[in-house]
């Protein structure tokens, strides 16, 4: 079973895929590009779609009787690696003392140790 | 031998955070204590190209080589001014790699206000700021006024939960003034680099202050497991950006939120916080005072050169 951040992550990223391809659409129309693994209720693509509009992803205008959504950034800028580009020849440690920050490169021989924690964590919360 | 005493006392504040398991000591207590155990590092490394400096003349090691004069177009020569370069080098060796730490912190500052300045698309929940960029990462970024970024890969693939807790794990680092602390930190790598153990303390100066982090933002209600489960997510997505948290850490962070909380510290643990800063001034002040009265000790009776 997958978890369902892990569901919430990969549908939010095919509703970001399927408004690049658009430009811009309405709930229905956006519902309607989505691979049909993803189809889910409409409420259930409004709901995600508004969530992405909180967290600074879309901008919605009122047209008619409902929003129609356009993705703040494109698919290039997304695929565009700017962050590894801007900090690279930065040393490690001046990086983090310029960028603190909660994550990192993980080094081979973590991922084991890693995938087995996140499993643990995966249990942890489950109710 | 008040010389020898200080130093003895020095290298047991330097080596005993390492003998220590300060993985379950209260965090701040934790950082207090490497980032004493750095300092104090920078400071014998300093001490160490003073006494070479100043206290190898004073051994008549190299009293052969200062009685030569070398005259030639107008140029004098002598060996005093060669054994002065010789006896310089460390301590500008230090200053070098000071100044090389110095200008990468500079030129990381700017990249990042660059990538601010260029890759940010607006505001995003709980006033942080969305970069354009797949990576995921939840970071802070600027010293003076310091903001919490989040990039669209993070806004993708973290559920709700988990961004919740990365960002208050973010803004713990803010409210905690972290980003002074880890610059100190990193001059003071600088400088005792040459020191064996400097990298493993700077890594777990390191680990501190993100567990530090990491209590702020359990304090704050959110659940272990989630914060665990953002930093498992975060380090094993694809194209993560290359900000490494060096060996260990992102497992051992994860590892000991999912283990639940710590006992409680032991007092000795407790109590070695302040002795570590206490010893930290008292070497700041004493070094400058020591090296002064050795540089006229070893400068007394030279015979200078004259034409």
């Amino acid at each position: 079973m997958s978890e369902p951040g892990a569901i919430q992550g990969e549908t939010q990223a095919q509703l970001m895929a399927a408004l690049w391809r658009l430009g811009a659409g309405t709930v229905e129309q956006v519902r309607e590009e989505l691979p049909s693994r993803y189809q889910g209720a409409y409420t259930t693509v409004q709901t995600l779609l508004n969530r992405l509009t909180e967290r600074g992803l879309l901008e919605r205008t009122r047209e008619g009787r409902g929003y129609v959504y356009r993705p703040k950034l494109t698919e290039a800028e997304y695929l565009s690696g700017s962050i590894r580009r801007t900090l690279a020849g930065a040393s490690n440690s001046a990086r983090q003392a310029a960028l603190a920050n909660i994550i990192g490169g993980l080094r081979p021989d973590e991922l084991t140790e890693l995938e087995e924690l996140a499993r643990e964590a995966r249990e942890a919360r489950r109710p | 031998m008040i010389a020898i005493v200080a130093a003895a006392l020095a290298a047991a504040a330097i080596v005993t955070p390492h003998l220590l398991r300060l993985d379950r000591a209260p965090a701040g207590i934790a950082s207090a204590i490497w980032l004493s155990a750095l300092l104090l590092r920078a400071l014998a490394a300093l001490a160490t190209a003073v006494a070479v400096e100043v206290f190898v003349p004073t051994t008549g090691l190299l009293e052969p080589l200062s009685d030569w004069c070398l005259r030639a177009e107008g140029t004098i020569l002598s060996g005093h001014g060669a054994i002065d370069v010789v006896l310089a080098l460390p301590a500008l060796v230090l200053a070098g790699s000071l100044a090389i730490v110095i200008a990468g912190l500079y030129r990381a500052s700017r990249r990042v206000q660059a990538l601010l300045r260029d890759a940010v698309i607006g505001e995003g929940p709980a006033g942080s700021l969305v970069v354009a960029d797949g990576a995921l990462l939840v970071a802070v970024a600027g010293l003076r006024r310091p903001r919490v970024v989040v990039s669209a890969g993070a806004l993708l693939a973290l559920d709700d939960a988990e961004l919740l807790a990365a960002l208050d794990h973010e803004r713990g680092h803010i409210a905690l003034r972290h980003r002074y602390v880890l610059v100190a930190g990193e001059l003071a790598r600088a400088v005792a680099r040459f020191l064996p153990g400097t990298a493993a303390a700077a890594r777990e100066l390191l680990f501190s202050l993100e567990r530090d982090a990491d209590r702020y933002a359990l304090d704050r209600r959110h659940d272990p497991a989630v914060l665990a489960s953002a930093i498992c997510k975060s380090a094993t997505q694809a194209a993560p950006p290359a900000l490494a948290l060096g060996g260990g850490v992102v497992a051992r962070r994860a590892r000991l939120l999912l283990e639940g909380a710590a006992p409680g510290a032991h007092l000795g643990l407790i109590a070695l916080a302040p002795v570590m800063v206490a010893l930290v001034i008292a070497s700041a002040i004493a070094l400058p005072f020591a090296a002064h009265a050795g540089y006229h000790e070893s400068h007394r009776g030279r015979v200078q050169c004259t034409l």
